[in-house]
């Protein structure tokens, strides 16, 4: 980049080369380009590495990453704890911290799994469809009044909130163990299991997943006119004409992109079998094709093949809610007199509380604001997995706080962005994954996630101190 | 929108009003009638420590009251507890004539009364606009921050007070000492305040920023605004103000106004607590002068 | 594993993936899960899980692939692993009754602490096939493999109740369902 600006011959003007200016004009984060480009090579690597050690299964660069059914499994792994990273950032941000997010999850997930098959299964009967809507208000509404427990503890009796939530970790993981007695309580209600992304009724289909693609593509369009129209409103300078449909074109193809890829993920063949079957859908007959996604009928046994009978899974709903979660923060931290309050008492708290803010039930508000979304990873996370443990949220704690961090949260407070947090929880559940892909060790996914971390933060205060 | 003006309206009429009263010619140095705001025998301690001991000071609608005293002499606790960063022990505030509770800051801006920091007390993160506005956020019709409108508004106060300021995208802490100085001045007199507390508003300024403060300060007193000014430098509250406190060890050594008393003498009031003829002497004042 | 080596070494078996799944996580099961089935596109024909947690994390990566139904082996004799066995979507889970462990062994003290010798109390056998092949006196229980034809053992002992063992499971489905 220095390169570009120190070559400009004309002092007279001022002398800005194309690049910077580009940046200039658009207002792009380069630090969020730095990560999407890092999150870029890793998924190349590992579908090179993957590829030449386990095999081709039609990956872009010839392995098993880079494919719409590791994608698309790839962001259901990530949405439980991109959910969560969103609140840290708001705490972090605000110079708390939440430890106890793990044993949080571990305990909320048990307590509803508990509640569903233990009280509520056998007094309304299993599968009765109050069961569910039950499920989804105990963990949200628990989650938050734990939060909020914490953030009081916080705010009101003036203990660090590292404390709280150290103690908090230790406490809430032995309740878990205790509601569960140290065992899976499982099966969770067949509607609730939804929310888990692991059955066909989770799955958008690629006719809802492109209308949603197409109103989000609208929003945004309407977004950088509407924000034109403001500026226009007082007069003020506006972004370039061509900066503006850049920027349109650019979050489109994104939104489109990912939405290609995820229509491009089939059924497995035995779901659409068994899907075939039990709603009298005919099967087509055809020739076996042991690399086909579709299935059709040879004899009387259904087989896979290139032609024949496929679904496409589209969004499913985890990925969604994590999406709709990602949305809703960033309009709250960036939009809302709430957001605003979060980053000023995360500048200066003394100033804030001078300002006339009150700081400590804004604390205790985005602490049960972190446990609601607590609530909803535990959602998604014991309807994945279709049982609750009190280990199902160990360590969880340590990747959420991770996932803020690489996406460049300060732990000095005051900075930190939404989108940044979740595309951390992704670069670090890509390098896991990936590594898992590979038949790697645990403890070699566990190495490597800790040096990402260090060198992101490393990275990012190089970065900052040249654009100082 | 509605309630924001509703509430700007009845901070803007009593001031209006006190401005139609200084028109009287020559206004006289020891004012009469009801003063603006008045903080009787205010007490307040910090672990066992009285950092403020019974004081009483005054201050009449465009009237700027220095107040002078050492570092520790409770000068800016005093000033604290009217902005309601911290709550009294003991002591009444009144303000035109009537008790009123301030038991944090949102109760002392809502009856006027503004501060500007030694410490600025701006959130360094964010842009100016959002300092400026923090804590009473212009919002839209949806509900949502109407970050263009508070912009607007603060490009118009920031031209008044420093024309030459541009960087209205940055956060505060990419801003120079006096850009950010202009940002908490600009703060405090943006939303009509009626009692305005400058705490050492010139120290990290240079001369002509000074003067521009300064022209400031005697623009907001013709306006009728009642300004508390915190300094140790004698020369300010001598240009400046009309009357002067001084506190030593938490008491106010005395009151006078600043034509009846000369540097020596506010300065043997400051260290030796001696007070001179010229001057009203208070509890802190020494008693025999030796 | 050690009944596998033959299979393994013949050729006969093949072991496509083997992690150690962090803190014996279920959920972590179920990523590592999805990630073999990814970069073996579904050639799994079995799993072996060293405990019933993971093997719930198992079950549901499979069942996200329609594979539910192939064998899975795990052990603790959990009760969702036990309700998952009459379910079909487990194969087996390896439980040591926890009733019989207890009253071996405390029968053993009281039989320790009358004076009887070590070697003389009922069931004990000499053992020493632990890592340091040290030769001690040992009771060794036998334990369970419970499997759709057995799930009435578990029930029997009172380790599940029928509801819970049999729930979603079709009368006649499972033995003692």
């Amino acid at each position: 980049m220095s390169n570009t600006t120190s070559t400009s011959n004309s002092p007279a003007l001022q002398s800005e080369g194309p690049v910077k200016r580009f940046f200039r004009a658009t207002e792009i984060d380069a630090r969020m380009l730095g990560m999407i480009a890092a999150l870029f090579l890793i998924w190349c690597a590992f579908d090179i590495s993957s590829g030449i050690w386990r095999g081709n299964f039609g990956g872009l660069l010839g392995g098993s990453f880079l494919t719409p059914r590791n994608l698309w499994t790839l962001l259901v792994q990530t949405s439980s704890i991109a959910v969560m990273s969103t609140g840290m950032v708001l705490l972090i941000v605000m110079r708390q911290i939440d430890l106890s997010v793990g044993s949080m999850l571990s305990m909320v997930a048990v307590v509803t799994a508990v509640v569903q098959v233990f009280e509520l299964s056998p007094m309304l009967g299993v599968g009765h469809p109050m069961i569910w809507p039950i499920a989804v208000v105990c963990s949200i509404a628990l989650g938050a009044l734990i939060g909020a427990f914490n953030g009081a503890l916080t705010a009101y009796a003036k203990i660090p909130a590292f404390i709280v939530t150290l103690g908090g970790l230790i406490c809430y993981s032995g309740l878990a163990f205790l509601v569960a007695r140290g065992e899976t309580v499982a099966p969770m209600d067949k509607t609730f299991e939804v929310f888990g992304g692991g059955i066909p009724i989770s799955w958008l289909g690629p006719f809802w997943s492109w209308i949603i693609a197409l109103i989000v593509c609208a929003a945004i369009v309407f977004a950088i006119v509407n924000g034109r129209r403001q500026r226009l409103r007082f007069n003020f300078p506006l972004r370039p004409v061509w900066a503006e449909a850049f920027l349109a074109a650019l979050g489109s193809a994104a939104v489109l992109g990912v939405t290609l890829v995820m229509n491009s993920y089939p059924w497995p063949p035995k779901l659409i079998e068994n899907f075939a079957k039990a709603n009298n859908v005919i099967i087509p007959a055809g020739i076996e094709d042991k690399d086909g996604s579709a299935i059709c009928m040879a004899a009387e046994k259904a087989v896979r093949c290139a032609d024949g009978l496929i679904y496409y899974t589209g969004y499913s709903l985890p990925v969604l809610v994590a999406l709709a979660v990602g949305l809703l923060m960033t309009f709250i931290a960036t939009r809302t007199v709430f957001g605003r309050y979060v980053y000023a008492i995360g500048g200066n708290p003394e100033a804030a509380e001078l300002a006339g803010i009150n700081t400590k039930w804004m604390t205790v508000k985005v602490f049960a604001l972190m446990g609601a979304l607590v609530g909803v990873s535990s959602i998604i996370s014991s309807a994945r997995l279709n049982a609750a443990t009190n280990a199902l949220g160990l360590f969880n704690e340590l990747y959420v706080i991770a996932a803020a961090v690489i996406g460049g949260t300060s732990l000095a407070g005051g900075v930190g962005t939404i989108y940044g947090a979740m595309l951390g929880a992704l670069l670090m559940q890509s390098i896991i994954s990936g590594m898992s892909l590979l038949n790697l060790p645990t403890a070699y996914q566990s190495i490597v996630v800790g040096v990402v971390l260090v060198l992101a933060v490393w990275l990012d205060q190089l970065y900052s101190r040249r654009v100082k | 929108m509605a309630k924001i003006a509703k509430k700007v309206a009845k901070k803007v009429a009593p001031a209006r009003k006190a401005a139609v009263k200084l028109a009287a010619p020559v206004a006289p140095v020891v004012k009469r009638g009801t003063p603006l705001v008045e903080m009787r025998g205010v007490s307040i301690a910090f672990g066992g420590i009285k950092a403020v001991d019974g004081a009483s000071i005054d201050l009449h609608p465009g009237e700027v009251v220095g107040l002078l005293g050492h570092n520790g002499a409770g000068k800016s606790t005093l000033i604290k507890v009217l902005s309601g960063a911290y709550k009294r022990d003991a002591g009444q505030i009144m303000v035109e004539g009537g008790e009123v509770t301030i038991n944090n800051p949102r109760d002392a801006k809502a009856l006027g009364i503004e501060t500007i920091y030694q410490t600025l007390a701006l959130a360094d993160n964010v842009d100016a606009a959002a300092n400026l506005y923090l804590g009473r956020e212009l919002k839209t019709k949806m509900g949502t921050l109407d970050d263009v409108a508070m912009e607007a508004e603060t490009r118009k106060v920031m031209h008044r007070l420093n024309p030459n300021f541009r960087r209205f995208k940055e956060p505060v802490s990419k801003l120079s000492g006096g850009q950010r100085q202009s940002v908490a001045i600009a703060r405090a007199i943006h939303f009509n305040a009626r009692i305005l507390i400058m705490d050492e508003p010139t120290a990290a300024l240079g001369p002509q920023e000074t003067a521009q403060v300064g022209e400031l300060i005697k623009q907001l007193k013709a306006e009728g605004i009642g300004i508390f000014l915190i300094s140790h430098d004698l020369h300010d509250v001598f240009d400046l103000a009309d009357r002067l406190v001084v506190m030593k060890n938490g008491k106010v050594v005395g009151t006078a106004s600043t034509k009846d008393v000369n540097h020596d003498e506010v300065l043997g009031m400051i260290i030796a607590g001696k007070c001179p003829k010229g001057a009203i002497p208070g509890p802190g004042a020494m008693r025999d002068v030796a | 594993m050690e009944v596998l080596k033959e299979g393994l070494d013949s050729g006969k078996i093949k072991n496509v993936c083997e992690t150690f799944t962090d803190g014996w996580k279920p959920d972590n099961a179920q990523k590592n899960m999805e990630q073999c089935l990814t970069s073996t596109g579904n050639k799994v024909d079995a799993v072996l899980s060293e405990n019933d947690g993971m093997a719930s994390g198992v079950v549901a990566a499979l069942t996200a692939q329609g594979m539910a139904g192939i064998p899975v082996g795990g052990q603790d004799g959990d009760l969702a692993a036990i309700n998952r066995v009459a379910l079909g979507t487990q194969t087996v889970s390896v439980w040591k009754n926890a009733s019989d462990l207890g009253k071996v062994a405390g029968e053993a003290a009281n039989a320790l602490a009358d004076g009887t010798d070590m070697k003389a109390i009922a069931g004990v056998a000499m053992f020493n096939g632990g890592k340091n092949k040290v030769e001690m006196s040992s009771i060794l229980l036998a334990p369970t493999a419970i499997t759709k034809a057995n799930i009435n053992v578990a029930i029997d002992a009172g380790h599940i109740t029928k509801d819970q063992a049999c729930a979603g499971v079709a009368a006649g489905a499972a033995t003692g369902c």
